[in-house]
């Protein structure tokens, strides 16, 4: 125990010493700054008030005009009423029902804990596979280890997202089949098939439309704006900048392009030599932008606010290729 | 001579009978060889990323200085996994020696003004409503609390019953709390909804964490504990619902209790623990409440205070 005390204090040294050192040779202009916040007052305090109150109103208002259901006592001996759980069960429940579509396996068991065989049939894949969600979603940091935490930037774990979940709103749906076929087919039984098919397939098409919005985002201005990542390449190579002495507000390509600002080269000054634009590492045109506000601004062509100066970058039919 | 042949001949196995199961074992195990081949000559895994990991050099130093057990190895690499994650290095460097402006500013912790936020990018603060969510869940449950601990005042936790089909006393009291109990509709109503809202809001929670990719690197375990509390949520509405011990509690019992058993070995021993026996029983109202209102509210509230106090040291993600 006190071994292991130890050993903490000297890892924290160690592990100091190395920190120091990587700060020294790699980032030597970081070190541990303090960060310039935003307070929580009012900022998050004022969303929070609003959200809290305005659930809390749906909840009274439920709580006045909504009975909470009490059925007739329940029986052991002769529970003959069909009963369906609660709404967020459902899922587990609409799983239950399609693995009455797995063949009962019969399988050898652990015999001191089972019997020498078990029986595999649907009661245990459906309850075997309520499982897998919990499983999936438990292993998911450590599959998905990539960086970007974006929807737009990571449009395929987002499309997977939504095909979870639409699949869970028809895992729900399924679940109560017999309800909708009384209601809407007359008891006929043979929607039985038409709901299972919309169960498995109707999540994809979803999922896929959401995956294709999102790709068509990744070409916006917001999206580069936000991808900026203050690498300062683009001042660094300005001749403009390197005569002026203005220490802040610095260039900023895509800021300047977005905003309709010109913070470090103001719009006459630059040389549109497009230094700036090669090196960019988010392909803005900056030059073109400048020419264009140039001739906005001599009345020569129409103003128009969405024009948008990203170079196209082409990578492929997926985007798998690199840049 | 045949008939003798066919009385030597085994009786068709498992496998046999079950022609699938050998292909799917065999492509794990492939599966898994390439992997380890993959990992020992040091394409991926720990070969490949001790050169850029300072964790693992800090282990690779120690043990050079002085050789360690195996227990100390493995105390070491947990310790440094969590001290990644929770800066406790940070925080014993506060405690011990920094000056007390730092230490202020790392308790008072605040909200970053990210580039999203200098450069007023709306897409992010099109999340931003979201990120109350948890927060929220966190008050509807304190609502719940509150709501249960009166019901808690009247509710009698029994199943038995004077002849079949008669009503129980957890059945009466239920009524009797809905007619003669001051206030006692609306408590029950309040804490009804509360579940519903709860669940849904614990879920759109789940759902906001996961589309903003917060459970990321150095979030993986508050994400674990996350499903953890997922879990306490939907059973804490499953035994919820079975206390009044109606035809629906009945009817859901009947159901968990099957599910529980049709799982060979553990789940028996599941049924027996959690619905006491592996048929329904009177006892099954009395496990349900003690689940309901102890042992859920203690695991559910611990793990709750250290989500967030996870939340508080780690700060918030915002997604870039
Ligand atoms: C039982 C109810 C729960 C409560 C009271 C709760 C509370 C909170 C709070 C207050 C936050 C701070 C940020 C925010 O409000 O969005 C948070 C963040 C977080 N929660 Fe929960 N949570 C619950 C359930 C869950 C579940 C089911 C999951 C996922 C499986 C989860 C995973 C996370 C993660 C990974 C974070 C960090 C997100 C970030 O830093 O952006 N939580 N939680
Ligand atoms: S195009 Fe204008 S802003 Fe860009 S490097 Fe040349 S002078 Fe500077
Ligand atoms: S070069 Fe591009 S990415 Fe770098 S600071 Fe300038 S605008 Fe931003």
């Amino acid at each position: 125990m006190v071994r292991l005390l130890d050993l903490t204090r000297e890892y924290l040294e160690v592990r100091r010493e190395l920190d120091r050192h990587y700060l020294d040779t790699y980032k030597k202009s970081l070190g541990y700054e303090l960060m310039e916040g935003r307070p929580f007052f009012p900022y998050e305090a004022i969303r929070d008030t609003i959200l809290i109150t305005a659930v809390m109103a749906i909840l009274l208002f439920l709580t006045a005009f909504a009975a909470p259901p009490l059925n007739p006592p329940g029986n052991l001996d002769s529970q003959t009423e069909f009963i369906f759980p609660d709404w967020y069960l459902l899922w587990s429940f609409g799983i239950l029902k399609l693995a009455e579509d797995i063949p009962v396996i019969l399988a050898p068991g652990l015999p001191p804990l089972t019997p020498e065989i078990v029986e595999l049939n649907a009661l245990f894949w459906g309850s075997a596979l309520s499982g897998v969600p919990f499983m999936v979603l438990g292993a998911l940091p450590f599959i998905d280890r990539g960086k970007e935490r974006r929807p737009v930037a990571a449009p395929f774990r987002a499309a997977f997202g939504i095909w979870g979940v639409m699949f869970i709103a028809t895992q729900s749906m399924y679940s109560v089949n017999m309800i909708i076929d009384q209601q809407y087919f007359h008891n006929q039984n043979f929607s039985f098939p038409l709901l299972k098919a919309i169960t498995y397939l109707a999540p994809f098409p979803v999922a896929a439309g959401f995956y294709f919005w999102l790709k068509s985002l990744q070409k916006g201005y917001e999206f580069k704006l936000n991808r900026c990542y203050q690498c300062w390449l683009c001042d660094d190579a300005c001749p403009i900048t390197q005569v002026t002495s203005k220490p802040f507000p610095k260039l900023n390509l895509i800021y300047n392009s977005y905003q309709k600002q010109f913070d470090g080269v103001g719009l006459w000054e630059c040389l549109t030599c497009g230094a700036c634009t090669a090196v960019c590492p988010e392909e803005i045109d900056y030059d073109s932008y400048v020419l264009y506000m140039r001739r906005v601004a001599m009345g020569i062509e129409k103003y128009d606010p969405k024009k948008s100066f990203v170079r196209p970058r082409d990578h492929g039919p997926l985007g798998l290729l690199p840049p | 001579m045949a008939a003798e042949a066919l009385a030597a001949s085994p009786a068709p196995g498992f496998f046999a009978q079950n022609p699938l199961v050998p292909v799917v074992l065999g492509l794990i195990i492939a599966l898994s060889v390439v992997f380890l081949a993959l990992v020992f000559t040091g394409i991926i895994g720990p070969k490949a990323k001790e050169r850029l990991d300072r964790k693992r050099q800090a282990i690779r130093q120690l043990g050079d200085r002085k050789p360690l057990t195996l227990i100390e190895k493995t105390y070491l690499i947990l310790f440094a996994w969590i001290d990644e994650r929770l800066r406790l290095r940070h925080f014993s460097e506060q405690l011990a020696l920094m000056p007390a402006r730092d230490a202020y500013y790392t308790i008072h912790r605040q909200m970053p003004t990210s580039h999203s936020d200098k450069y007023n990018v709306k897409s992010v603060w099109a999340w931003y409503p979201f990120y109350c969510l948890g927060g929220l869940a966190f008050v509807v449950f304190l609502e719940l609390v509150i709501t249960g601990v009166v019901l808690g005042f009247y509710y009698i936790p029994s199943g038995v019953v004077k002849a079949a089909g008669a009503p129980s006393p957890a059945y009466e009291s239920v009524g009797f709390i809905m007619t003669d109990v001051p206030f006692g509709y609306i408590m029950r109503s309040l804490h009804h909804w509360g579940t519903h809202v709860f669940v849904a809001i614990v879920f759109l929670h789940m759902m906001r964490v996961f589309f903003t990719g917060s459970y990321k690197n150095p979030r993986e375990l508050n994400w674990i504990i996350g499903l953890i509390l997922l879990q306490v949520t939907l059973f804490f509405g499953y035994s919820g619902y079975l206390l009044p011990w109606d035809t629906l509690a009945v009817g859901a019992a009947t159901i968990g209790v099957n599910m529980a058993t049709s799982l060979p070995g553990l789940g028996p021993i599941a049924a027996n623990l959690v619905f006491g026996g592996v048929t329904l029983s009177p006892a099954t109202v009395l496990r349900m409440y003690w689940f309901h209102i102890f042992i859920l509210p203690a695991i559910g509230t611990v793990l709750m205070i250290v989500h967030m106090l996870i939340v508080w040291i780690q700060g918030v993600a915002e997604p870039h």
